[in-house]
């Protein structure tokens, strides 16, 4: 029986693929919506196919498909016997009841029985005209199309992952449309055409163009989306939750869970003017968790009139200063209570609204601004120390005026401040999380094994995480540490790519587990210059991307110096390098900041340093070399095989006949068939083995000899005889010679 | 295919063939085929234009066998006992006689058969079946080896009475002649100019011998894959969507005569697929009808035939 003939088969085979296509647009309304249970569309969708591919008759398949779906919901929704009337009752009053709110579309006042009955009708109809227009029209392509559509947005703008949907689909969708077109060609080729194995080769070769067309795109290197997550580019704002939620750059209050990759964002944040460019520190933290940053115990000095209040010393003393003025403009979206001042701060004016008052966390000497009057909410501890509780109003300054000044850090100083730390200190900035993984800390040493003082110790451990090149800035594929995994070691020995917070906790845990107090400072970079006032002073732009970590380490008697660990990040501390030189009166080098501010360099979204920062992600790997190699070796062997398949194939057939002579002739002659058929052309299975002598191209003392053997062969097969002696061995001899003279 | 060689062949066969040969020039698969017909005991249908030599070829037949020849030309106005005989009231003994038609004979040329009513067709058919006749209640045998060798113009619609497909299925070959080559028209030329070689035919056999050689086909040997294979082509013909009408067991039977008879005028004792493949169209063709909607799209029986026979497998082990 024809296959041509069985149009039923790819009916049914068309059905089958329409209802993975069908599944795909079910499955995300379990993870999206409250959809408990998928099977009853399921069974809806299978059922209505089922139902009109088999029925031949149309007229027949409305009632089928009623009963089907009365007995459905049924299953589904009663617990009363199927055949008692009162389930149906109940089910038609519930309808006609909420029939007037659904044309309101209250769905919410609806009984959940009405709105499955209605929604499986409405199912079952959409179901019934899709079948109509793909299976019987033949009009796939829509909605092909539309399940791509469908899927590719539900991926784009909700939490729902359909690339594996977009693939299955793609393929189902081709080979649906294959089948149809397939079928409608069987309904137009003319008698003669209208072989089995064309049929099949057609499919076949579809079937190809589909896997590889798949595989191309699957193997193939793909650009990585612009919009990694559309949702929070269009809100524009950061997503909070889970570490593997795309974040958005930017300044946040909560460091509990560091990594996860992160989105480019240009949004302005302020424009400051400037006479010196410098961090813009905002923050301090002290506990190291594992996984992020907290702050330890707090002390609050409520500042209620900030503008004249002077702040001294804070951060270091002890070193020359420079002193800074520097104005900040908020005009962007997003402003913020904490103030970001340059070094260390020593007076604040002119901001706006001037009602604020400030709460100035001591510790970590951050200003937080509030409105209006701080009110004191307990007085508790062991030294009677006042906190207070952050219950007013957190307010946002517009502007402020900040006269600050830098430290320029004399190496000779600090190398020789010694270990002598206050008990405070140590007692804060040398905590580590309990179960750090030593390693840590055995790296740590072994990068300082050379250096004697905390500050070449410091020195060794940025210069380690900067520019040993292992290391690898990165904010879009930055892997997440598994649950329970410390941030530091995976970023350490596993990951090796994050960004600021990856760099500054790494050198920040280091340098704790070496007994260097140390803490973790957050805030922006310097930004990019735009311009200059009147007074020679620099016109900053600082954005979102600017947003960035590093880490401040003590000096006894000096205080807090920061200290930059990411990579493509320039530290814009001013040091006095007079180690090295024996004149100190030479004019102190200024950072070269002239190149940092340039448009890219930010929170280091920085791409163009990192073209030169290809680092193998593992040491002990293969080489990618070795493997290409390996891989071409493979793939040309593979080729070469594939050219010569027809010699293989032959001298494998050549061995089998050497290895057994006393085969019956007509084993042997099988053999020598099929050695013909490698070398010349297959014999079809409706052509008889003298039509298959007499059409290929052979010469003709062979074609002679091959007949013979054709004859023999008839004579023992279709005669039932068996061959002479002298018959055998002339057909030996012959099998022989049009052995040695077969070559492909 | 290359013709086989006369000396390979039963040498009866060869010496027939050789000698109808004498007068028709190079149809000799035709007379093959015809042989086969009259060694498996069948009749056979000539579907063919006047002047290509049908007489000949079976005068030539008959004579050769040593056998009665009559024709029969077949008109509008022929009654069935023209074709059978007639019992006539003899007035001297008082007694009916009965009188025998031209069908008692060993071969017949039953000419233009569709020219007739189907009554007289329907007399000629079924004499062909039963081999024997039966006239006012008395039955008659035919001639052994009895051959009918019946033609159909197929050029002239006008006045004639197609003979309906269950007849047509008592045939068990439709051949057809066709032209002769040019080098073969002209051997002929020259070979009938100077006397009529019909003439001098003698006969090589005769009609004891011919059903000796006919019991002898009967016993050729047919591996069960070749039957198979017989059995599936007609199957074949039965299921195909392109078919009305499929080749009836009747159908299959005949095949199997046919190719144990070719393979015997082929002086083989066992039947090879080739000599299925090479009757299968003239043995099936008359008995099948073509779907009237596929017959729009081009389908004929040939065509069907021709795809029926590249997709079934042929049986090589």
């Amino acid at each position: 029986m024809s296959v041509w003939k069985r149009s039923t088969i790819w009916q049914w085979i068309s059905a089958l693929l329409l209802f993975f296509m069908l599944r795909e647009w079910l499955l995300p309304l379990q993870e999206l919506t409250d959809t408990g249970v998928l099977w009853p569309f399921l069974v809806i969708v299978a059922g209505v196919l089922v139902i009109d591919v088999a029925i031949p008759h149309r007229w027949a398949t409305l009632p089928l498909k009623v009963l089907g779906l009365l007995w459905l919901l049924h299953a589904t929704l009663f617990d009363a016997p199927l055949f008692a009337t009162d389930w149906l009752a109940e089910l038609y009053r519930h309808i006609v009841h909420d029939l007037p709110l659904a044309f309101r579309q209250d769905w919410g006042a609806m009984s959940i029985l009405s709105r499955n009955a209605l929604f499986d009708t409405m199912l079952l109809v959409l179901i019934t005209m899709l079948t109509y227009l793909v299976l019987e029209q033949r009009q796939g392509l829509w909605f092909v199309f539309l399940t791509e559509l469908y899927l590719a947005v539900l991926d784009t703008f909700l939490p729902y992952d359909a690339s594996a949907g977009i693939v299955r689909t793609l393929i189902f969708g081709f080979l649906l449309l294959s089948v149809s077109h397939l079928m409608r060609m069987t309904s137009m080729a003319t008698v003669t055409e209208k072989r089995s194995r064309i049929l099949f080769g057609s499919l076949l070769a579809s079937l190809l163009v589909i896997m590889i067309s798949v595989g191309i795109g699957y193997a193939a290197p793909k650009k990585a989306a612009s919009w990694p997550d559309p949702i929070a580019f269009l809100l524009g704002s950061g997503m909070e939750g889970s570490p593997a939620v795309m974040k958005k750059v930017g300044y946040d209050n909560n460091d509990e869970r560091l990594g996860g990759p992160f989105q480019q964002d240009n949004t302005l944040v302020f424009t400051a003017t400037t006479n010196e460019r410098s961090y813009w520190r905002g923050d301090s933290k002290d506990v190291y968790t594992g996984v992020g940053w907290e702050k330890g115990e707090r002390e609050y000095e409520a500042i209620l009139d900030p503008q004249n209040y002077e702040w001294k010393n804070e951060l270091f003393r002890g070193l020359e200063t420079k002193k800074v003025e520097a104005t900040l403009q908020f005009n962007g979206p997003q402003q913020f209570a904490t103030v970001f001042y340059p070094g260390q701060l020593n007076k604040m004016s002119n901001y706006a609204p001037p009602n604020a008052t400030v709460v100035y966390d001591k510790q970590n000497q951050q200003l937080e601004v509030r409105a209006g009057k701080i009110n004191l909410i307990r007085a508790t501890g062991e030294n009677g120390r006042k906190e207070y509780g952050p219950n007013t109003l957190l307010l946002k300054l517009n502007q402020y005026k900040l006269d600050a000044e830098v430290p320029i850090v004399s190496e000779k100083a600090v190398i020789a401040a010694g270990t002598d730390y206050p008990d405070e200190i140590k007692e804060r900035y040398l905590q580590l999380p309990a179960n750090l993984p030593p390693r840590v800390k055995e790296l740590a040493q072994s990068v300082t094994k050379n250096a004697k003082t905390p500050y070449e110790k410091v020195r060794a451990i940025e210069n380690y995480l900067r520019t040993s090149g292992k290391y690898k800035y990165e904010t879009k594929d930055v892997p997440v540490a598994a649950e329970g995994q410390d941030f530091v070691d995976h970023f350490l020995f596993e990951s090796m790519r994050g960004y600021c917070d990856h760099f500054s906790t790494s050198m920040a845990v280091m340098l704790r587990s070496l007994d260097i107090p140390t803490r973790w400072v957050k805030g922006f970079a310097p930004g990019q210059r735009v311009g200059s006032d009147e007074k020679n002073r620099d016109i900053m732009e600082v954005r979102n991307k600017d947003a960035h970590s590093w880490v401040e380490v003590y000096f006894p008697g000096y205080g807090w110096i920061p200290f930059e660990a990411t990579s493509t990040f320039v530290s814009p501390v001013r040091f006095n390098y007079d180690l090295r030189t024996s004149q100190p009166q030479l004019p102190i080098p200024v950072p070269d900041l002239g190149n940092q501010t340039s448009p890219d360099r930010g929170d280091g979204r920085f791409d163009r340093l990192e073209e030169g920062d290809a680092i193998p992600q593992k040491r002990f790997s293969i080489p990618w070399q070795v493997n290409v190699a390996l891989l071409g070796v493979a793939a040309g062997a593979g080729f070469l095989a594939w050219r010569r398949r027809k010699e293989i194939q032959i001298w494998w057939l050549r061995r089998q006949i050497d290895l057994d002579k006393s085969n019956k002739y007509t084993d042997r002659f099988n053999l020598l068939l099929r050695v013909m058929e490698r070398v010349y052309t297959r014999r079809q299975s409706g052509e008889t083995l003298r039509e298959y002598a007499s059409r290929i191209t052979i010469p003709a003392d062979k074609r002679q000899d091959l007949r013979y053997l054709t004859e023999m062969y008839e004579r023992t097969v279709y005669g039932y005889k068996e061959l002479e002696q002298k018959a055998r061995s002339v057909a030996e001899q012959l099998i022989e010679r049009l052995l040695r003279q077969l070559k492909p | 295919m290359n013709p086989i060689k006369l000396e390979q062949m039963h040498p009866a066969i060869a010496k027939l063939i050789d000698n109808i040969e004498k007068v028709l020039i190079g149809k000799r698969s035709v007379i093959e085929m015809m042989v086969a017909a009259v060694l498996a005991n069948g009749h056979v249908l000539l579907e063919d234009v006047p002047g290509v030599g049908k007489t000949m070829l079976v005068r030539a037949l008959a004579k050769s066998i040593g056998g009665e020849f009559k024709r029969i030309q077949f008109t509008p106005d022929l009654l069935p006992t023209d074709v059978t005989g007639v019992a006539i009231f003899n007035q001297q003994t008082m007694q009916f006689e009965f009188r025998q038609g031209p069908l008692f004979a060993n071969v017949i040329l039953a000419d233009e058969i569709n020219r007739t009513s189907p009554k007289t067709q329907s007399a000629l058919l079924e004499a062909m079946e039963e081999r024997s006749v039966t006239v006012d209640g008395a039955t008659y045998r035919l001639a052994d080896p009895f051959f009918v060798m019946a033609t159909q113009n197929p050029l002239e619609y006008e006045g004639t009475f197609p003979l309906p497909e269950a007849q047509l299925d008592r045939f068990l070959m439709q051949l057809r002649l066709g032209y002769p080559t040019v080098e073969e028209e002209m051997r002929m030329l020259s070979r009938f100019s100077e006397v009529n070689p019909l003439a001098q035919l003698e006969p090589v056999m005769t009609a004891t011998d011919l059903v000796q050689l006919q019991k002898e086909a009967a016993s050729v040997k047919v591996s069960e894959g070749v039957k198979e294979y017989i059995v599936r082509l007609c199957h074949r013909t039965r299921d195909h969507h392109h078919i009305y009408l499929g080749v009836s067991p009747r159908g299959s039977l005949a095949l199997y005569k046919a190719v144990q008879a070719l393979a015997f005028v082929r002086g083989r004792d066992y039947v090879i697929p080739d000599d299925v493949k090479e009757l299968v169209p003239v043995v099936f063709a008359h008995r099948m009808i073509v779907k009237p909607e596929a017959r729009l799209e081009g389908a004929t029986v040939d065509r069907v035939l021709t795809v029926i026979l590249a997709e079934t497998r042929v049986p090589v082990s």
